[in-house]
């Protein structure tokens, strides 16, 4: 609860999308249909093993589709935000906007 | 994050997988061609000048998409857009597919015109330079405006100024063949450099990821 006695809009935001790393994984898989992991390592900054473990907790709530296959001999992984994440995405946007606009003016 | 960031952020994904210089490559070795033939119709003649460049191009095309199978994807990465920006690409596609079908038919009927004598293209008319600068301009606009590369807008101009000013250079004994090995010439120059700089840039800063099978 908020001093004021109303709930704060900030305890409904999903941990699983608020975690930075996984918030930029997930915006830039939301602007996207699908990017394979060398992408993703780029864009985001994280390391492999990093990228690994997000994934692994995104994939846990069903947010991101993961798809390995080969490509010759070399192994190539596509990921892709399931609708499940999509919508997380768009709440977790709405509810971050709403607490925002509810700050005081300074 | 607004709408507009994220439209912001698809662009800047759109650019980082696909402007990687290679396309200025392929860009210059089709304007290389509107320099070279003019020098080249003089042993060949008309036809085969013109006529050769078409696998030159291919070829150049080709070796562009090994390039970034081979040597920049593995480093940048790729990605698959979604419906809309897929959508404003095969609008791309037929703008050009139609520029560039209006552009050979120009061609042909000056072709046809000047062999049947009743098109004088070494008199007085700009109407050919005239009608190619337009023709290019309307398809790198396109270009620009579905890509978001606002240098394809420099390309365009200068692309349709150079017949032009090819046109001038001749007129005024400054330059043969209508001026085009200079002004084509340049122009791919220019393009060809910029592309080559933009591709060893992408290179640089995309090194080859070490353990990509971790994932």
């Amino acid at each position: 609860m908020a001093p004021n006695g109303q709930t704060d809009p900030l305890s409904n935001l999903d941990p699983v999308v608020h975690a930075p790393a996984r918030l930029k994984l997930i915006t830039q898989l939301y602007v996207v249909e699908a990017a394979d992991a060398t992408f993703l390592v780029n864009a985001t900054g994280l390391t492999w093993g990093n990228l690994a473990t997000h994934l692994r907790k995104l994939e846990e709530h069903q947010y991101v589709r993961i798809n390995k296959e080969f490509r010759g001999r070399k192994p190539h992984t596509t990921i892709s935000l399931t609708e499940r994440g999509r919508t997380a995405f768009q709440t977790y946007r709405s509810t971050m906007q709403a607490a925002l606009d509810d700050l005081p003016e300074p | 994050m607004t709408d507009h960031d994220l439209e912001a952020l698809e662009q800047h994904t759109f650019r980082t997988v696909t402007d990687d210089g290679l396309w200025d490559v392929w860009i210059a070795a089709f304007f290389v061609m509107f320099a070279v033939a003019p020098v080249l119709s003089e042993t060949m003649g008309d036809f085969w000048s013109a006529g050769i460049f078409l696998p030159v191009w291919l070829a150049v095309y080709l070796a562009v998409r090994i390039v970034r199978l081979r040597v920049v994807n593995p480093r940048v990465g790729t990605v698959r857009f979604g419906t809309n920006r897929r959508r404003r690409l095969r609008k791309l596609s037929v703008v050009m597919l139609i520029v560039n079908v209006l552009a050979a038919v120009l061609g042909a009927v000056a072709a046809i015109g000047v062999q049947m004598e009743w098109l004088d293209l070494g008199g007085g008319s700009i109407g050919y330079p005239l009608g190619l600068g337009i023709v290019v301009l309307v398809g790198f606009t396109g270009a620009a405006h579905v890509t978001g590369i606002p240098r394809y807008y420099l390309y365009g101009l200068m692309l349709a100024i150079a017949p032009l000013t090819g046109e001038w250079l001749w007129r005024e004994d400054l330059a043969p063949h209508h001026g085009y090995p200079i002004v084509f010439g340049g122009a791919a120059a220019i393009i060809l450099i910029g592309g080559i700089v933009r591709f060893i840039a992408v290179l640089r800063s995309h090194p080859l990821p070490k353990h990509p099978a971790t994932v």
